[in-house]
């Protein structure tokens, strides 16, 4: 409203600012086609290839229209179980890195202590390391793990869980920057307000800070769900016998990449587009909720 | 009340330790054990034995450090240009947004839904010499038979900048958006308004020289990156000369230009994808020499040590960084 | 150097003699399998195994099976056995059905050096097992995995067709001399890939090295192939290849990559390369232009493999047993099990590259008889004697060389 009202006010404008007003009419919006068009044209050939019936073994050129790989998408050797694998690791590496780097973010966000820049540091380490050297690194340290009296297979011989501590550690650094940010400008005076009132720290969080901090929470864990799902060079190395969907893909695309992996990178695309149209709708209905609670 | 400052003081320990010991089991301590593998000296067959050889990290950098300077130009080269497309981009979202903000940001974000090696593959389908972009301008006789974008030094910026856009643009449109429009409208009554055309044309003049440079000095025919380079600044440039903008968005958007350029500078650095899928052997960065080291030549010593330099180099250039933008935490906004 | 002829590999000769169906019908094979032969011409093979009598299979598997009580796990390359619509194994499961073993296949090896580092050197290195007990490697890796010990052996008393049916140019391989470390899986050829409507016919491998297809070609990012092919052109021979015709072969190669003659150095991506117009010609794989670009191989399609006239490379994966498996009789039993010639001839048929069964030509001609006269799956003599394979390298020689390679490549 505000902004309409201010170029109403400047209609008998300068020249520049005409130039100013055509370039904000029609530049700007033409502008974001263009680039949104760049973003999401790798992903729309993706999708495209998958209604493919390539000759040979590879999905390079098209050819025609088929609705074969569509229908038989987990038709492929060891395909099911990689993307099972892929999803069971996304989600179990989400939940806990999400709920260890929240609480790392409070923490930071919230208490001055001894240690607070190390910490500060050391979350920004795994960030700033190639893959590689994570991967061969683990892989390293789960073999010397026999040496240690640690039960075995808990990590080696390598395994899904190995794959999952691996996912989880690299996760954690993204969850804290983005929930730090989130509480970067966070209203403190409410959580004063609850405690003022004889609410306890653990209902205080729960009932004040927790749902204040959920958007913030709930953007952390599509992040890692993200990295997790997407990841190549370090489950390489702590995976083992364990396929995942991106090994996989890489696997196949030496000896040309089968149909089926594009079907399966749609329905996840469109499984994302769903999740995160449902987490935005109810965090609508959530801030509606609280609107017609606060105005009663 | 004692008990409630024990609390306090006991706290965020408490909320660290989970996290943090993970963080100290597995990357703390394989890193301690990548670093001693850097002090090898043998070779794969006869085994490798702990010699505490410090010498190879004057070697491996003077042996390196083209890839490593290569590595830092593209990354650094990615950062700007992605700052370039994405800072309008944000700026868009957040204050012309409207009801399409949130279809707007989804479409930033969507590509992280698919699987980057999909996403590059899919780039050489649309790239490839006669394939879906460059097949009917050929055909068209608009472009030489000879002419190519895959396998070259642009090519891989250009991946890299794509892969990143997203972790660019979204710091930027959380810091922006955060902004009170209502500061931004008051200087741009109180200053000259939004645009100025001079802006324009300081930004084409400054990015098509940039990319002629550019084009010139990596051997990549001077006009393909002067055009680009030109129509970037000329958007750029469009931006930045208005007072408004410079008094008060740049200065209030800074936490978010330093988050979203760390988040796409550092892996950029490091990356090895886009250079071996798009590039040619004149463009190869310090991440496809460490996977080489590690996985081809099997020399774990040089690898090792070449992942400490780059980390090192990493770390010291943020501090720098934080040091001239004035932030003092590290992960301070984001996303 | 060029006008110097290629020195022969005595493999190689031997092998022209033995070519095609003449080991097919040892005794042992015949009454193992029962499979009819066309030739019974009595086998070369020096093994005293060879003439085992027929029982030795039956008395094998009953041994093998007595031993067995663990899974077999099996890493293998994707696409590299008979597969069917709905993604089940048929050979596999015939196997499984036969032997009562249980295979746990995983397509999880994509690259050697990838493979032996995430999966092989660790464990191996703290004398412990890897996770698995058969995995398929390239000779040169089976190379460095035997020099390293690395490797266990196969109980040949229980591989009677293994012995038998092993075509016999594969005996004796100087990493193997015994031939009971690595059985060999399928073998392949490195010769020129090109886009026939862009290139016409080519056949020389001067072409490689010349700035006639300058940006449009590639290279293979094996040492072996690329180094390999640039030594046959200057007449050298990559099965004695001595330090100085390295050299020498090298330089070419790294003249030609810094000139941009080389567009890039890939593995097998330059597949994508060629179906989207970006490369024209490329140091190829025989079995990609069949299997990947065009699967209905016809005469004058675009898309060629050709042997160069000065030679190519010939190369071969490998089933191996890693130090420390428990289950190495499950392993010997599925080697023997491959080793049937119609076993062999089910999963050739499906991957389509060079076969290294003896006998498995003759099970062709009756399934197939277009497969079985590929050349590109069974060599005819003319081109078996232009075939080169690289030598064994010792451990200096496989650092250093692998290290020049890699700079010349631009790392």
């Amino acid at each position: 409203m505000a902004s309409a009202t201010a170029v109403a006010g400047r209609r008998r404008g300068s020249g520049s600012e005409r130039l100013g007003r055509f370039l904000d009419r029609w530049l700007l919006p033409l502008y974001v086609v263009g680039v949104t068009t760049y973003l999401i044209l790798p992903v729309a050939v993706m999708i495209l290839f998958s209604f493919n019936d390539p000759t040979g073994r590879s999905n390079l050129n098209w050819r025609e229209f088929s609705l074969g790989a569509w229908l038989n998408p987990l038709g492929r050797p060891g395909l099911s179980d990689a993307v099972r694998n892929s999803i069971v690791v996304a989600l179990l590496s989400t939940v806990i890195a999400t709920a260890f780097g929240t609480m790392i973010a409070l923490a930071l966000a919230r208490y001055n202590f001894r240690g607070r820049a190390a910490t500060n540091v050391l979350i920004f380490l795994p960030m700033s390391t190639p893959e590689i050297v994570l991967g061969a690194s683990l892989l390293t340290t789960f073999v010397a793990s026999v040496q240690l009296p640690i039960p075995e297979g808990l990590v080696f011989p390598l395994s899904i869980r190995t794959i999952l501590i691996a996912h989880i550690m690299f996760n954690i650094s993204y969850v804290v920057v983005t929930v730090k940010a989130r509480l970067a400008n966070f209203p403190r005076h409410l959580e004063e307000a609850a405690m003022d009132l004889g609410a306890n720290e653990w209902t205080t969080f729960w009932k004040v800070t927790f749902p204040l901090i959920l958007p913030g929470v709930i953007a952390a864990a599509l992040l890692a769900f993200s990295l997790s799902i997407d990841d190549f060079v370090i489950t390489a190395f702590t995976s083992g016998q364990t396929q995942t969907f991106p090994l996989y893909i890489y696997g196949s695309q030496l000896r040309g990449i089968p149909v089926q992996v594009n079907v399966i990178g749609t329905i996840i695309f469109v499984s994302a587009v769903a999740l995160v149209v449902l987490s935005t709708l109810w965090q609508r209905r959530v801030a509606a909720r609280d609107y017609a609670g606060s105005v009663a | 009340m004692r008990r409630a400052i024990r609390l306090r003081a006991i706290a965020p320990y408490a909320l660290l330790l989970p996290g943090l010991l993970w963080l100290a089991l597995f990357y703390v301590y394989p890193a301690i054990q990548m670093f001693l593998t850097s002090l090898w000296t043998g070779n794969i067959s006869d085994g490798y034995v702990q010699t505490w050889n410090w010498a190879i990290y004057p070697e491996a950098i003077g042996e390196y450090w083209p890839w490593l300077a290569r590595s830092i130009v593209y990354g650094g080269l990615a950062t700007v240009l992605a700052f370039a497309l994405g800072f309008p981009l944000a700026y868009a979202i957040a204050f012309r947004g409207g009801a399409y903000k949130n279809v707007l940001l989804f479409l930033v974000i969507a590509p992280f839904f698919t699987s980057f090696l999909l996403r590059t593959i899919s780039w050489k389908i649309i790239l490839a010499d006669n394939g879906l972009l460059l097949g009917p301008i050929k055909a068209a006789g608009i472009l030489p038979d000879e002419f190519r974008l895959l396998a070259t030094p642009a090519a891989v910026i250009a991946g890299i900048t794509y892969n990143f856009l997203p972790f660019m643009t979204l710091p930027l449109y959380v810091a922006l958006e955060r902004m009170d429009k209502r500061l931004i409208e008051a200087a741009e009554d109180l200053y000259a308004g939004p645009w100025r055309p001079q802006g324009t044309i300081v930004g084409v003049i400054i990015g098509g020289v940039l990319g002629f440079v550019v084009g010139t000095v990596m051997d990549y025919g001077a006009l393909t990156l002067a055009i680009p380079g030109a129509v970037v600044g000329g958007l750029v440039g469009t931006f930045l000369i208005s007072q408004a903008f410079i008094r008060v968005t740049l200065p209030l958007a800074l936490p978010g230009i330093f988050a979203g350029s760390l988040l796409t500078f550092i892996p950029a650095v490091g990356d090895f994808v886009n250079a071996e899928l798009l590039g040619n052997p004149q463009s190869l960065m310090i991440g496809n020499v460490i996977e080489a080291r590690y996985l081809q030549v099997t020399d774990y010593p040089t690898a090792s040590a070449l992942s400490f330099v780059l980390m090192l180099a990493i770390l010291v250039g943020l501090f720098i960084y934080a040091r001239l933008l004035g932030t003092e935490d590290l992960t301070g906004a984001s996303i | 150097m060029s006008d110097q002829p290629a020195r022969i590999n005595p493999d190689l000769t031997r092998r022209r003699f033995l070519q095609g169906t003449a080991l097919a019908g040892t005794a042992a094979f015949l009454a193992a399998c029962g499979t009819p032969a066309k030739s019974a011409a009595p086998s070369a093979a020096p093994s005293v195994e060879a003439s085992a009598p027929a029982t030795a299979s039956a008395e094998a598997s009953a041994a093998a099976t007595a031993a067995t009580s663990g899974d077999l796990r099996w890493a293998n390359w994707i696409g590299y056995i008979d597969t069917a619509d709905d993604g089940s194994f048929p050979t596999i499961k015939k196997f499984e059905d036969e032997s009562g073993i249980k295979v746990t296949y995983s397509e999880k090896i994509d690259g050697n050096e990838t493979f032996f580092t995430s999966d092989l050197q660790a464990p191996l290195d703290a004398g412990l097992p890897t996770e698995w007990d058969l995995v398929v490697v390239t000779d040169w890796m089976v190379a460095r995995l035997a020099r390293l010990g690395w490797l266990e052996k196969i109980d040949t008393s229980l591989t009677p067709n293994f012995v038998a049916n092993l075509a016999p140019n594969y005996k004796g391989r100087s990493f193997d001399p015994d031939t009971n470390l690595a059985a060999p899986w399928q073998s392949g050829m490195t010769g020129l890939g090109f886009d026939q409507k862009k290139t016409g016919a080519l056949d020389s491998l001067d072409v490689l090295f010349t700035d006639k297809y300058k940006g449009k070609l590639t290279y293979l990012d094996e040492m072996r192939d690329t180094v390999g092919l640039s030594a046959i052109r200057l007449g050298s021979d990559p099965a004695a290849l001595t330090q100085e015709q390295f050299d020498a072969a090298l330089a070419e190669v790294d003249k030609a990559v810094k000139a941009g003659i080389v567009r890039a150095v890939t593995g097998n991506s330059y597949v994508e390369d060629m179906a989207g117009g970006s490369a024209v010609l490329a140091i190829a794989w025989s079995g990609d232009v069949l299997g990947l670009l065009v699967p209905d191989q016809k005469p004058d399609q675009d898309f060629q493999w050709a042997l160069p006239k000065e030679g190519g490379m010939l190369w071969t994966d490998n089933m191996v047993i890693p130090k420390g498996s428990p289950n190495t009789a499950q392993a010997a039993r599925w080697i023997d099990f491959y080793y049937d010639p119609t076993n062999a001839a089910t999963i050739e048929a499906y991957v389509n590259y060079v076969c290294p069964v003896a006998g498995a030509k003759d099970v062709m001609l009756t399934l197939d008889p277009e497969i079985a006269n590929n050349p590109l799956i069974f060599p005819p003599d003319d081109w078996v004697a232009r075939l080169h394979q690289f030598r064994a390298t010792t451990a200096e020689e496989e650092t250093a060389w692998s290290e020049a390679f890699t700079k010349a490549m631009g790392l």
